[in-house]
């Protein structure tokens, strides 16, 4: 089976000089298409860099980056909005990516709008399905973000990343900042999604913890670095890396 | 015996906005003993540890009883309050860059702890917070107190506040959420730091988190917090085996694993 996403050597520098090590320096991995890769990290490993370089939200100093056989680093103009298209992203907080002056309905409608997925008439009914499919209704499309919780301004972002039907995610920490009931009522709409729609996620996250129940595989970061990738079992049973090893143990062992 | 602190029908209100933030809640803590207070974000929780000291801000209104070594804190004029808070009962807060000064040396802010509550000799002050410092796990303490607080990573600033709490020995700590902001691997240095100092010291702890592995793994009993109210209030182990209301079982079950559910 050929990966949906193929990265080589992949490295980001901001350009803090030789002083600084890369943010990514040499990141090689691949995602099957249906799967979920959990890239875990400690703060500053570079894992957000990593998905940031993928979208291409920063541009990687070097390596390559393949999607569904395309190399896509180097894509500009019609070809990079098409990739983006089949390529979204949620971020951790809904506060900050969601623009509060505008409507849900807006918001979800904007991709729709911008690839010419559907005339308006037909992209409100999608926008009400989106909703509908997230766990919103039909009447919050005239609400702003504000009037929403935590959890339900998360499923508003993940309806907006879904309007435009991509293959892929990239979620980044998307249900760190919720309530554990809440977090978990998300990654079952993110489990469900993905098996109704076969979509493909690069989940990350720095705690180990929170990718036991999502994950296929489990990629863990240190220092710009892939450290360590395994099937998410073998990771928990068998950690090899020091790095996995610590994330482990940094869980609390509940005295059961 | 009576009990370290007894909280007895505690009510706090947000008048502007019309509604209760505490809906009458009661509880008590012996000497020594490790409680923790779980709950969802909206539960009230830091409203509670807030209150507790009478740290509400001004537009919270309280009512209630709250009794810490018989004294009552809610009617204890500003001057014996001051006596309490940081001697006898000190806090510990989730963020430590907002409970720093961003100006002071952190040395300086450990050892004042002890200079406003009546060290005169401020070498002596500086050199038990240096010590302290040392022993929350510091690397090279002497050097660190020379630090402003943005000089230090997240652990160590979370350090530096467990040392001014812990400075002048108090017999009850509390803690909000002390460990939620830090990485998953410091959280856990810090969480052993907290329970050996507790054990070390014999102090009472209430531990305020929404975690419920970080306070299973650190209390003995287990208070859940909801709507403004304890709808639970068990020993860690019962409350683990067998949460009675909903909204505690939910919790629980969150983090139970695979092979324990039923």
């Amino acid at each position: 089976m050929t990966a949906l996403l193929d990265i080589r050597d992949l490295v980001v520098d901001y350009g803090a000089g030789n002083a600084h090590p890369a943010a990514v320096d040499g990141v090689s991995l691949t995602i099957a298409r249906g799967e979920t890769l959990a890239l875990v990290g400690e703060s500053g490993s570079g894992k957000t860099s990593v998905g940031r370089a993928i979208l291409r939200l920063v541009e990687p100093a070097a390596g390559t980056m393949r999607f569904d056989g395309t190399d896509i680093s180097t894509l500009a103009g019609d070809a990079l909005r098409r990739f983006r298209r089949r390529a979204q992203v949620v971020f951790q907080d809904p506060k900050a990516s969601l623009d509060p002056r505008m409507r849900v309905g807006d918001i979800v409608r904007e991709g729709i709008a911008i690839h010419r997925l559907a005339s308006h008439a037909k992209g409100d009914l999608r926008v009400t399905h989106l909703l509908e499919e997230v766990g919103l209704s039909a009447a919050d499309v005239g609400r702003f973000p504000h009037e929403f919780s935590g959890g339900e301004r998360q499923r508003i972002a993940i309806a907006r990343a879904l309007a435009v039907e991509p293959e892929f995610l990239v979620l980044d920490e998307a249900v760190s900042a919720l309530d554990v009931l809440v977090r978990r009522q998300v990654l079952e709409l993110l489990a469900r999604l993905q098996a109704a729609r076969g979509l493909t996620y690069l989940f990350i996250a720095h705690d180990l913890a929170a990718v036991e129940r999502i994950a296929t595989r489990v990629a863990v970061m240190h220092a710009g670095r892939i450290v360590e990738t395994a099937e998410t079992a073998t990771l928990f049973s068998a950690p090899a890396s020091p790095e996995a090893q610590a994330l482990l143990a940094a869980i609390p062992k509940i005295p059961w | 015996m009576n009990p370290l602190l007894s909280v007895q029908d505690l009510h706090v209100d947000a008048p502007g906005e019309g509604r209760s933030i505490l809906r009458g809640v009661h509880l008590t803590l012996d000497a020594g003993e490790t409680v923790g207070v779980l709950g969802t974000s909206g539960s009230g929780k830091t409203t509670l540890a807030l209150a507790l000291l009478n740290l509400l801000p001004p537009a919270l209104r309280a009512r209630g009883r709250v009794e810490f070594e018989g004294h009552d804190l809610r009617t204890l004029n500003h001057a014996a309050l001051c006596a309490v808070r940081g001697r006898r009962c000190a806090m510990v807060f989730q963020e430590p860059l907002t409970a720093l000064n961003p100006r002071q040396r952190v040395g300086a802010q450990v050892a004042e702890v002890a200079t406003a509550h009546g060290e005169h000799d401020a070498a002596r002050a500086m050199r038990s917070a240096i010590d302290l410092l040392g022993r929350t796990g510091l690397t090279d303490p002497g050097e660190r107190a020379q630090r402003f607080p943005h000089q230090l990573s997240g652990g160590e600033r979370q350090r530096v506040l467990l040392a001014m709490a812990l400075l002048l020995d108090p017999a009850l700590l509390i803690a909000d959420e002390p460990t939620s902001a830090l990485d998953v691997t410091v959280q856990a240095q810090v969480l052993q730091l907290l329970r050996e100092q507790q054990r070390a010291r014999g102090m009472a702890l209430l531990l305020v988190s929404h975690d419920l592995g970080v306070l299973a793994t650190t209390c003995r009993r287990l208070l859940v917090l909801h709507g403004g109210r304890i709808v639970e209030d068990a020993p860690t182990p019962q409350l683990l085996a067998a949460p009675v209301h909903p909204h505690a079982r939910a919790l629980v079950d969150t983090v139970r694993p695979a092979e324990r559910r039923a």
